[in-house]
């Protein structure tokens, strides 16, 4: 059997998983990442790439250290250092000794590359690869959809806790299932106790977007679990990137909002005129509609010294000051001490207090 | 009309090309003044606080210029060469321009791409020279005027060194951004001249040479910036002129965080002796001159001895 491994990306691995089992291919899942999987990452790769390549490198190495054939990196032509690292990557992983063959995946152009590494690692009838797509399409959307409950459960939970006690079950749940035919079946059972726990309705709770590089706002490990900790301080919280997004059609949501996102592109245009690459024109794209939509805050996330994000990062703050929404800008390296970051995620939830009390007055 | 060319970034390379195209079309052309500490204090007081220090430092010289003229310059340069692409700051130079400028109309943004082929070229062209005239043949001449003056400007010579006989042969790459501003790089090459070094940049080689290494080396390039830094470095060592190597790279940049590691790479397999200078906007300049004479000491001391370096030793063990 050919076993394949990949780099973590938030949940991403649950779908992974089921559509390489259905290709009869078998996945080998890295272990989560960790601080091990950080230190191999600053160990070998140089002193100042960002910490998610790092991060990358070390769930690579998990994951060969398993025993798996292919690799799938991150890479491909972009203005970001990801792209060009994937060679060196590739490289010092060989000459530790490891034995592979590695497939790229460029992130910007994640659908068309994933049919392209399908086809290098393995030839697939139509038949199968219709029901791969459709096993991932399956999986993956119950996986953003447990994933977005837990996030509106959490500010109003009654027992702190309980959003990520149902969150981590039910997406054990969903990796147990043997194929596309048992989620679809049990889909109503998995998120049942999401929807059905017992909230307090008293709580002010605070709509919160985070914005910024897809890895910060998805990897959990990362962000030092910030989607939580704002949860808990009383923010619901939305993000911009979620990969189930990417399956629905683009020409339909073209039709059924083209003013909207005409309008919003325009406005965009206004602040940030042209890609500079990585993902800073949709994610402010997003961020637009998240403030058209009236959302209480923004949070930038971005990887320190992240190239795209800069950009983003600087025009931000005037498309936020434009609109009176409050914005907090965080950026992510090595350094795992999570005190600095709650304190202020505690100043940004009492400043979106504040402002609410005093709207509620007037 | 006065039009404003920032001196920074990508002004260190092109300037003479702007200056001659926007001259034939009768604009005053006005550069800011040399990098002070004014310039940096101006833009820390306004960048973004995670910007590196070229973009910073470019920020200052837009802000410091921007009462004094009509118009200001700022281009974005995408891919200066086939495949190989600038880092998104420089790509995004004009919105970092808009989000810190008072009047965003007083901004000449033009995109230059050349991968996207001649007739987006000609676009940007007659973007650039459209507040000037509506001519567009004479738009069309002073640019092509201006590209032919490009091509013959003159090439720097090598850096002599101070009073009698060099004592050794520094090979210095970097950006040109970094090398060519003295108050960013803390004089880094005088100083190396007073150590008695000769010193060779990146610009001296023929052109097209460092393409040439970069592509034997790591293929195609990815970023713009490989010729420069690691293009030139593999072709001082190949030409065994250099005693030693300074890469100049700056504080958080993209490329220089892969580029930088490749180079001392070549040269540890060269057995010639690197130096990294990471450059942010601390002032202090001790701890570089104590490094810079440490370099310089233990290149001269191999260069007497003739020591050659062990392959597998590190570049700057404290036996060699």
């Amino acid at each position: 059997v050919t076993r394949v491994t990949y780099a973590h990306f938030g949940m991403l691995y649950i779908s992974i998983e089921h559509y390489l089992r259905s290709l009869g291919l078998e996945p080998v899942t890295p272990p989560l990442s960790s601080r091990r999987t950080l230190d191999l990452g600053v160990r070998h790769c140089p002193e100042m790439t960002c910490a998610p390549c790092k991060i990358l490198f070390g769930n690579y190495c998990e994951g060969l250290e398993r025993g798996a054939d292919h690799l799938i990196l991150f890479g491909g032509p972009d203005t970001c250092r990801l792209g060009y690292l994937a060679r060196p990557q590739t490289e010092r992983l060989r000459e530790a000794g490891f034995e592979f063959t590695a497939h790229t995946v460029n992130p910007r152009t994640l659908a068309a590359d994933a049919l392209r590494v399908t086809r290098e690692i393995t030839d697939p009838s139509p038949r199968a690869w219709l029901d791969g797509a459709r096993t991932l399409i399956a999986s993956q959307t119950i996986v953003d959809e447990i994933e977005q409950l837990a996030f509106k459960l959490r500010p109003r939970e009654q027992d702190r806790g309980t959003a990520t006690r149902l969150q981590t079950r039910a997406l054990e749940e969903v990796r147990a299932c043997q194929d596309r035919v048992e989620i679809q079946a049990k889909r109503e059972q998995i998120l049942a106790p999401l929807l059905s726990a017992p909230r307090d309705r008293r709580r002010r709770v605070f709509r919160v977007a985070l914005v910024g590089d897809p890895y910060s706002v998805s990897e959990s490990f990362f962000n030092m679990n910030l989607e939580q900790e704002l949860g808990y301080l009383g923010a619901e919280v939305d993000r911009w990137f979620w990969i189930s997004r990417g399956f629905h059609l683009p020409s339909m949501e073209w039709v059924v909002h083209r003013g909207e996102i005409q309008a919003r592109s325009e406005e965009v245009a206004s602040y940030l005129g042209r890609d500079v690459g990585g993902f800073a024109l949709p994610s402010l794209k997003e961020a637009m509609s998240f403030v058209r939509e009236g959302v209480d805050g923004l949070v930038h996330l971005a990887p320190f010294s992240c190239t795209p994000e800069i950009v983003a990062a600087t025009v931000l703050p005037r498309m936020a000051r434009d609109h009176g929404v409050p914005l907090l800008a965080l950026s992510f390296d090595e350094q795992s001490g999570q005190a600095g970051l709650i304190t202020r995620l505690e100043a940004f939830v009492d400043l979106l207090d504040r402002r609410a009390w005093r709207r509620e007055r007037r | 009309m006065r039009i404003g060319l920032p001196r920074a970034l990508t002004y260190y390379e092109y300037a003479p090309l702007w200056r001659s195209f926007f001259e034939a079309l009768g604009a005053e052309v006005v550069v800011s003044r040399p990098t002070s500490r004014a310039t940096l204090d101006l833009a820390t007081s306004h960048a973004t606080a995670d910007l590196c220090l070229p973009v910073k430092l470019y920020a200052g010289h837009l802000l410091a210029l921007a009462p004094e003229v009509d118009l200001l310059f700022v281009p974005s340069l995408r891919r200066p060469m086939r495949a190989a692409t600038h880092c998104a700051k420089i790509v995004g130079l004009p919105d970092l321009a808009r989000s810190l400028v008072r009047e965003p109309s007083m901004l000449l943004a033009v995109d230059i791409d050349l991968d996207k082929g001649a007739l987006a070229l000609a676009q940007a062209v007659w973007a650039a020279g459209r507040p000037l005239t509506w001519n567009p043949v004479q738009i069309a001449r002073a640019a092509e005027a201006a590209w032919n003056q490009f091509q013959r400007r003159p090439k720097p010579t090598p850096r002599p060194a101070e009073g009698t006989q060099p004592v050794l042969t520094l090979g210095v790459v970097g950006h040109s951004y970094l090398l060519e501003d003295t108050y960013a790089n803390h004089r880094l090459l005088d100083r190396l001249g007073q150590l008695g070094a000769r010193v060779l940049t990146p610009g001296m080689l023929p052109d097209g040479a460092a393409d040439r290494c970069v592509e034997r080396l790591t293929g195609e390039a990815y970023w713009a910036y490989a010729p420069s830094l690691v293009g030139t470095g593999s072709c001082f060592l190949e030409s065994e002129e250099v005693d030693g190597l300074v890469a100049v790279i700056a504080f958080g940049c993209a490329p220089d965080s892969g580029l930088a590691p490749v180079l001392a790479q070549v040269a540890q397999r060269a057995g010639v002796p690197m130096l990294t200078l990471t450059l942010d906007e601390q002032s202090g300049e001790a701890g570089l001159m104590t490094r810079l004479e440490a370099f310089v000491d233990m290149v001269v001391l191999r260069k007497r001895r003739g020591v050659e370096l062990d392959e597998q030793a590190p570049l700057c063990s404290l036996e060699s």
